[in-house]
């Protein structure tokens, strides 16, 4: 089975190497499918919908608590070994981490 | 299973092999040492769930390990077949095994890991006992979901196991990843083994089905660790592009009311995209590593083909028939010599189809004997419209099959076959 886990907040300069260390210990794991970091919400957009227009608003958006910084897709066998795997991310303060199963076809 | 048992079978499963190779890299017994990592184990299963699970798991277990390591050696009851010596000064070395231990317990490194595999995958066991090892020490499975996997009693499989650690522990094979030509030779065995272990999952011929689907996953998992352990092996790439290429068809391989459905009449947009670029990838890789007329690289390259084809009717047939020429002049098997003739059949028409299907008949006399064969001559017969010959072929192929999902397959086309006849006549 496969799980998208995701980062809240992205790796800052000082985390960034870590990170490289934990994704890198995913892939020599072999559960590592696939990863990516992604650029701060301020050069984003957010397109809402009023009775299904969509209206674009550009970044940086309304002062929203958690935001995506990263994701890794990981095949394992269990939730819990994805709980296990993102337990083991070098986070630190009040970072969070989120782990969510893929829909299989 | 409780919430803590499932955490502990989940950390088991990322931390073993890493426990595995280092203690062996001490022991140079991977029998004792996967005897240390299961005692660790069982402790855990003590007192986690009374005290929680710790926080670095990881290190805990290597600790245990390491106690128990030092525990029977002060008892005295640890061979260590690499250092006799050791065994006779007990006294004094004991201390200096125990704190060998505890350091290669901090520190495993990649090499310990690569180690562990070559040993499993040793080719002084039989094929059967590496794959079995391999699933155990590297895959983290127990011995009861082998068991399921294969559907052999969990004793026979128990003894599969023992006998394997036995084997390797009196052929004293060192604990090491092997250099110059023996390398070559070694990793070609270890790949054999993850492949079989892939088309025990894939090809499904026994076992549990949720239990084959696992062991797909497993060998892919191995794969790309493999990849990572040996980034300059071209043949390993080309395993894992072979691999992700032939599982990303999974969601086509069957109907609405679980029936297999034949390549050609697959939907392709039930194909998965994303694992058919991690294949091509793969593939690239092993091409630019100098290994693209290699077998597992030429059999990538085939199922490459197939898979950029939007219909099966544009499927390239003629480099087909081109990559198995080159795959059976490095690699002669009469499943390669009939896979290339029903590619010449696509490519060329089913006249020159059934010709190429004759000689390689001649040139293989086990094809004979191989359900396959009658198959494929029927439905070469079939579109040449020589019927009754297509019927008898497909009928001996039935006899000869035992799997019940080809028998049904091969069933269908018997009465396509007998209704167009009656149809003609």
């Amino acid at each position: 089975m496969r799980f998208l886990v995701m980062a809240m907040n992205g790796p800052t300069a000082e985390s960034a190497a870590r990170m490289l260390e934990y994704s890198k210990s995913l892939q020599k794991a072999g559960v590592l499918l696939a990863r990516d970091e992604l650029f701060p919400p301020s050069t984003g957009a957010r397109i809402s919908f009023t009775d299904g227009r969509p209206t674009v608003t550009n970044g940086p958006f309304v002062p929203s608590k958690e935001l995506l910084g990263g994701y890794w897709i990981l095949q394992v066998r269990s939730r819990e070994e994805a709980i296990e795997w993102a337990k083991r991310a070098p986070l630190s303060g009040d970072e969070a981490i989120e782990v969510l199963q893929i829909r299989e076809m | 299973m409780s919430e803590v048992h499932k955490t502990i079978e989940a950390v088991w499963r990322i931390e073993s092999t890493r426990l595995i190779a280092a203690i062996a890299r001490v022991t140079h017994d991977v029998g004792i040492a996967e005897e240390l990592a299961q005692d660790a184990l069982v402790k855990a299963l003590e007192v986690w769930p009374e005290e929680g699970i710790p926080e670095k798991p990881g290190a805990w277990l290597m600790k245990a390990a390491t106690r128990r390591a030092i525990d029977s050696l002060r008892r005295g009851r640890m061979l260590v077949k690499k250092h006799e010596e050791l065994a006779r000064e007990l006294e004094v070395e004991q201390e200096r095994l125990g704190e060998a231990l505890q350091l290669s317990l901090e520190q495993v490194i990649d090499d310990d890991v690569l180690r562990l595999i070559f040993t499993a995958c040793h080719p002084v066991l039989a094929v059967e006992g590496r794959i079995a090892l391999t699933l155990r020490l590297i895959g983290g499975l127990t011995t009861t979901e082998i068991a399921r996997a294969f559907l052999v009693p969990e004793k026979t499989l128990g003894q599969r196991i023992s006998r394997a650690k036995k084997t390797l522990s009196e052929a004293h094979v060192p604990f090491e990843t092997p250099a110059g030509d023996e390398l070559r030779q070694r990793v070609e065995s270890v790949l054999l083994v993850v492949y079989l272990i892939f088309n025990e999952g894939y090809t499904a011929t026994s076992g549990e089905e949720w239990m084959r689907a696992a062991l797909s996953d497993e060998a892919l998992r191995l794969g790309r660790m493999l990849a990572q352990l040996l980034p300059g092996e071209s043949e390993v790439q080309a395993l894992v592009s072979l691999m992700e290429l032939q599982s990303s068809r999974s969601a086509a391989r069957r109907g609405k009311d679980g029936e297999a459905v034949l390549f050609p009449d697959q939907d392709r947009s039930l194909w998965d995209a994303a694992q058919i670029q991690r294949g091509m990838v793969a593939l690239e890789r092993a091409q630019r590593l100098g290994g693209g007329a290699k077998p597992y690289a030429l059999q990538a390259a085939i199922a490459a083909c197939h898979m950029r084809a939007r219909t099966a009717e544009e499927t390239d047939w003629d480099r087909i028939v081109l990559l198995y020429d080159a795959l059976l002049q490095i690699n002669p098997s009469p499943i390669v010599a009939l896979n290339r003739a029903v590619a010449v059949g696509m490519a060329q028409g089913p006249a020159a189809g059934l010709d190429a299907v004759d000689a390689a008949a001649a040139g293989f006399t086990a094809l004979a004997g191989y359900h396959l064969f009658p198959s494929v001559r029927g439905d070469l017969l079939m579109k040449l419209g020589r019927l009754s010959e297509a019927r008898e072929e497909v009928q001996r192929a039935i006899a000869m099959t035992k799997n019940l999902r080809e028998q049904e397959l091969l069933a269908s086309r018997l009465k396509q076959l007998e209704q167009r006849d009656n149809g003609g006549a």
